[in-house]
């Protein structure tokens, strides 16, 4: 299925068409050049010599004007090569790096809170619980070297496509510690995700969500990160004072 | 005409310069008729063979041992629950030896594809593939769609059908050699089914014990 | 003259470097000079992972974990080699996709981890090891010179090699257990491995 098509050497389609394609002379438009002046240029004067005709060489005649149009041709051809190779090469360069690249945090208004594509978010609180912290409910601790981290936001939604978000820690080497991964999913006052979409009559999401986080001891996270798959693009970071 | 220009007759002039590069172009030229006389490069229709249930057949990728059919809707309950159209599960118990270096995947397109194909009344089969839906280990009923390489494995690949009456007693199906081919085009090796065909008459048996799956109590 | 030859060399070139592009896309990468080779007891790096190999065990039947009701040992056509592994990231949550994660045998053989066991891979974070069992079967005669192929298969900065772990296991083609019991995962305390 992916053998390529047979391509018949075609010598007349092939080798003729440039010179078809080419300007006809017009003897009459083309003044007599002394032939000491095509070869006191050193440039054309190597590509008038013969390449592959076998009589003799044939005497410089006047055709500067066609030679330049060959030579404006050839740079085109090459330009055109090299733009269109560049383009073939860039293209995940172009499609998904540079993409990925521009999302940018939304802005933050003075209040602290965020608003993108319907869903406005405020942070509450950023907390470290420590190593051993007192949650309800649940057997559950950080293992050793790791501390707990309470996130509280504060969610008001519009956008129907959300359902839930991520919520990440972010600490100044780009580390994402997510919400609600490698801890203990029931412990009582804390949400089990974050809900980010329109409010269903019988929820009983409350205004104010608290997540927990696990962080390793040494990390210091400077922000909040919120993202969904349901944004078409960027999403919202919020400072921890 | 410029000097120096690339035409047809300077071409020919080029290749036809000397005595040498005569003598060179006209061999090339016969070429195709040396092959032609000493017998060409072969048919290039398939071969096709007939070969009794329980003999090896090296399909290329892999060593296909057809043994026996069955017909029943006592395994994969769920599966055949919700596949439209299902009445039954065709079974055929087959022991396979991947000779390759990577894992084939017993039940999706690929070397696999035309491995063997049971040879049924048109609608019989709930999907046109010839492929496998599922693939189960007869020793212990456990997932089998995966022929490691190296490692000899008895399996039951299962088709959904519409009517377990419509299947004879003896199933006829043929199996296909896979050629380990190279697509410039796609710049990789791939498997593709084109090869010598075998032609097998399989004796229907009962469902291998460790597929049975009791009916569940609701 | 000079110039036809100039033309012959030209077009000879451009050939001879298709052939070599096309060689090395198909046979050099991923699995190029970018490959970092580990030992068992070792942290390897698999950018953005970092893997380490704790212990590898042989055996003729496992026993399935985490299961409600505990099934019956399950056995092979070839031998078990159970992998005690964990794993971090450098960056964000991730998990090891299956696919990456190979028993390639002294002869080129590669063996995928086994569907038929339920793990195939799980989530770790930054800095956050998990640690785990992953089940392969492999034939009997590839146990001698087996090394996990740990490829994370992620194109960080687009269509380049990127960076895989290679870790020899030097299982002893002797001493295949009766049964293992393959273990849960666990979040391992910092340091931990």
């Amino acid at each position: 299925m992916s053998e390529p098509p047979q391509e018949q050497p075609r010598p007349e389609a092939e080798i003729d068409t440039p010179p078809r394609g080419l300007p006809q002379p017009e003897p009459a438009a083309q003044p007599p050049v002394p032939a000491a002046d095509s070869g006191a240029a050193p440039g054309p004067g190597a590509g008038a010599a013969p390449v592959w005709g076998a009589g003799p060489p044939a005497p410089p005649t006047p055709q500067r004007r066609r030679a330049s149009t060959v030579h404006v041709l050839q740079v085109i051809a090459l330009v055109v090569g090299l733009v269109g190779t560049g383009w073939i090469s860039s293209e995940h360069f172009r499609t998904v790096w540079l993409g990925s690249e521009r999302d940018e945090p939304v802005a933050v208004d003075g209040a602290g809170a965020a608003t993108h594509e319907g869903l406005t978010v405020s942070l509450v609180e950023a907390t470290d619980l420590g190593a051993t912290p007192s949650l309800p409910g649940t057997d559950w601790q950080p293992p050793s070297g790791f501390h707990a981290w309470r996130v509280v936001l504060d969610a008001e939604s519009t956008n129907p496509d959300l359902f839930a978000c991520d919520v990440a820690l972010v600490d100044g080497g780009g580390r994402h510690f997510v919400a609600n991964l490698f801890v203990d999913s029931f412990v009582d006052g804390f949400e089990w995700t974050f809900s980010c979409g329109v409010p269903e009559p019988d929820d009983d999401v409350p205004a104010q969500q608290a997540l927990l986080v696990l962080v390793p001891a040494d990390a210091e996270p400077t922000a909040v990160e919120i993202t969904s798959t349901g944004f078409s693009s960027g999403y919202i970071e919020l400072e921890i004072d | 005409m410029e000097a120096g220009a690339i035409t047809v007759r300077t071409v020919l002039a080029l290749l036809l310069a000397t005595w040498p590069r005569r003598l060179v172009l006209g061999g090339l030229l016969l070429v195709p008729v040396v092959v032609g006389a000493l017998g060409g490069f072969g048919t290039a229709e398939p071969r096709t063979f007939d070969v009794a249930p329980g003999q090896d057949v090296d399909l290329g990728p892999m060593v296909v041992r057809p043994i026996a059919f069955f017909v029943s809707d006592e395994t994969q309950r769920t599966t055949l629950e919700i596949t439209d159209g299902a009445e039954a599960w065709l079974g055929v118990v087959v022991e396979v030896e991947n000779h390759t270096e990577e894992a084939i995947t017993l039940t999706f397109p690929g070397p696999a594809s035309d491995a063997l194909a049971p040879q049924l009344p048109a609608g019989t089969l709930v999907t046109g593939a010839s492929v496998a839906k599922e693939a189960y280990r007869v020793d212990d009923g456990t997932m089998g769609s995966v022929a490691l390489p190296g490692v000899r494995t008895q399996v039951a690949l299962l088709w959904p059908i519409t009517d377990a009456d419509a299947v004879p007693d003896v199933l006829p199906a043929s199996m296909t050699e896979s050629l380990w081919t190279f697509g410039p085009m796609s710049n990789e090796h791939q498997w593709m089914s084109l090869g010598d065909v075998w032609h097998v008459e399989l004796p229907r048996t009962e469902l291998p014990p460790a597929l049975f799956e009791p009916e569940e109590d609701l | 003259m000079r110039r036809r030859w100039m033309i012959v060399g030209l077009a000879a070139l451009a050939v001879v470097l298709g052939i070599a592009t096309n060689v090395a896309d198909a046979r050099l990468l991923p699995y190029g000079p970018t490959s970092s080779t580990g030992a068992i007891g070792e942290d390897a790096g698999a950018y953005p992972f970092t893997v380490h190999v704790s212990q590898a065990q042989a055996a003729h039947t496992v026993l399935v974990c985490c299961r409600f009701e505990t099934p019956p040992p399950t056995g092979t056509d070839g031998v078990w080699v159970v992998v005690t592994l964990s794993y971090a990231t450098a960056d964000r949550p991730r998990g090891a996709s299956g696919t990456g994660l190979v028993l390639r045998s002294a002869d080129g053989r590669e063996f995928p981890v086994s569907n038929r066991t339920g793990s195939g891979g799980w989530l770790a974070g930054p800095d956050i090891w998990v640690r785990g069992d992953l089940a392969f079967e492999v034939a009997p005669d590839a146990l001698e010179g087996l090394t996990l192929v740990f490829d994370p298969g992620i194109q960080l900065y687009g269509p380049m090699p990127t960076q895989y772990a290679r870790i020899p296991l030097d299982l002893d083609p002797g001493a295949v257990l009766d049964v293992i019991e393959l273990s849960e995962e666990q979040i391992l305390g910092a340091g931990e491995r």
